[in-house]
């Protein structure tokens, strides 16, 4: 059964403005719903395979393909084929990151699923979308689908739009919330 | 393509040079070459795009085959910098102009890029650098590890394969 209250909660983590729900830590992050990652974290890419390739604007990049998986700091992501490109100055670190194919980010008990997501490590930014599906993001029991899934990943903070369905589920065991007096149910009197 | 020969120095070869290029019905009766300071040049048309050089060379007409210490590659075209790898010991087979870099081989795969690993292959046919032994590549604070690689010396197209493993530490 849907609480009110968590869904209310729900509905503020992504309507409040992003300065009202700065978080003050990664686990403060995932506590309300978004991803948040720590950019000077050692980043480590797996694949089965790899390429080199300039892009169109000339810029290097690296495709990852088979069984691709990223990690930065505590957030995951896997996907069927990634490309990152790097910025001219020959850093190592990529400027922007696709990732396409069941693609999977998880940090925390935060888990976003989509077709297609790009992370742009200069503006501190992620976004997750599906052609034809939908894009989801899932915490614990809850989980919320859009066409498309934006995060800041430096605030924390997450937007969905498109057909945005929330769904907050009472958890296994959970008491229900003690009505307050005065309200219906409320006894006394 | 063509290679032409370049013998820098040559000792104890005076009058095995001509015999070199002979036909192959010759070469069994021909006995192995031994050359020090050697250039191997491969031209396309008037552009010199491939230099191979050696301490010392012994070349065994019989087997077709060219042993070489301390081998230095050079690939180069007019617009890009060169590709330069350098091994220990190499084998050159004299009718493909196919090599073989082995004992520790470390070379520049693109701009800024070194790798290494411990066998490479040039096939010339397919004007590729072909390594089946763990390649490591480094990239300004980037390292790359894989079990293989293939370095399109046309397009400069590099591919991983197996086992990739892609790392930027901390900053």
């Amino acid at each position: 059964m849907m609480r009110p209250t968590a869904i209310l909660v729900a509905l503020l983590a992504l309507a409040v403005p992003a300065r009202a729900q700065e978080p003050k830590s990664a686990s403060d992050a995932a506590d309300r719903l978004g991803l948040r990652f720590t950019p000077d974290a050692e980043l480590v890419i797996t694949a089965d395979e790899a390429e080199g390739v300039k892009t169109e604007s000339g810029q290097e990049s690296v495709v990852f393909s088979k069984r691709v998986r990223a990690t930065q700091g505590d957030m995951r992501l896997e996907c069927d084929w990634l490309q990152a490109v790097y910025p001219k100055n020959a850093s190592g670190r990529p400027d922007r990151i696709t990732a396409r194919g069941s693609v999977v980010m998880t940090q925390g008990t935060n888990e976003a699923r989509c077709a297609e997501a790009s992370v742009d490590n200069v503006a501190c930014t992620a976004e997750c979308k599906s052609e034809g599906t939908r894009a989801s993001l899932r915490r614990g029991l809850d989980d919320v689908e859009a066409n498309a899934i934006y995060f800041d990943l430096c605030k924390g903070t997450v937007r969905a739009i498109g057909d945005v369905v929330i769904r907050v589920r009472e958890r296994p065991g959970a008491k229900p919330e003690a009505p307050k007096p005065g309200e219906p149910g409320a006894g006394g009197g | 393509m063509a290679v032409a020969l370049c013998f820098v120095v040559c000792l104890g070869c005076g009058t095995g040079l001509p015999g070199f290029d002979a036909p192959r019905r010759a070469a069994p009766e021909l006995p192995p070459i031994e050359l020090e300071g050697v250039i191997f040049e491969g031209y396309r048309g008037e552009q010199r795009e491939l230099s191979v050089t050696a301490e010392r060379a012994r070349i065994d007409l019989a087997a077709r085959v060219a042993d070489l210490e301390q081998v230095k590659f050079s690939f180069s075209e007019n617009e890009r910098g060169p590709i330069e790898v350098a091994a220990p010991s190499g084998a050159l087979e004299l009718d493909e102009d196919d090599f073989v870099l082995s004992g520790g081989v470390s070379g520049s795969a693109q701009e800024g890029e070194r790798f290494s690993t411990e066998q490479l292959r040039y096939l010339a046919a397919s004007r590729q650098l072909v390594s089946a032994t763990p390649v490591e590549l480094r990239r300004a604070d980037l390292l790359v590890r894989a079990n293989g690689m293939e370095l399109g010396l046309e397009e400069r197209r590099l591919r991983l394969i197996g086992q990739v493993r892609a790392e930027v530490a901390n900053r």
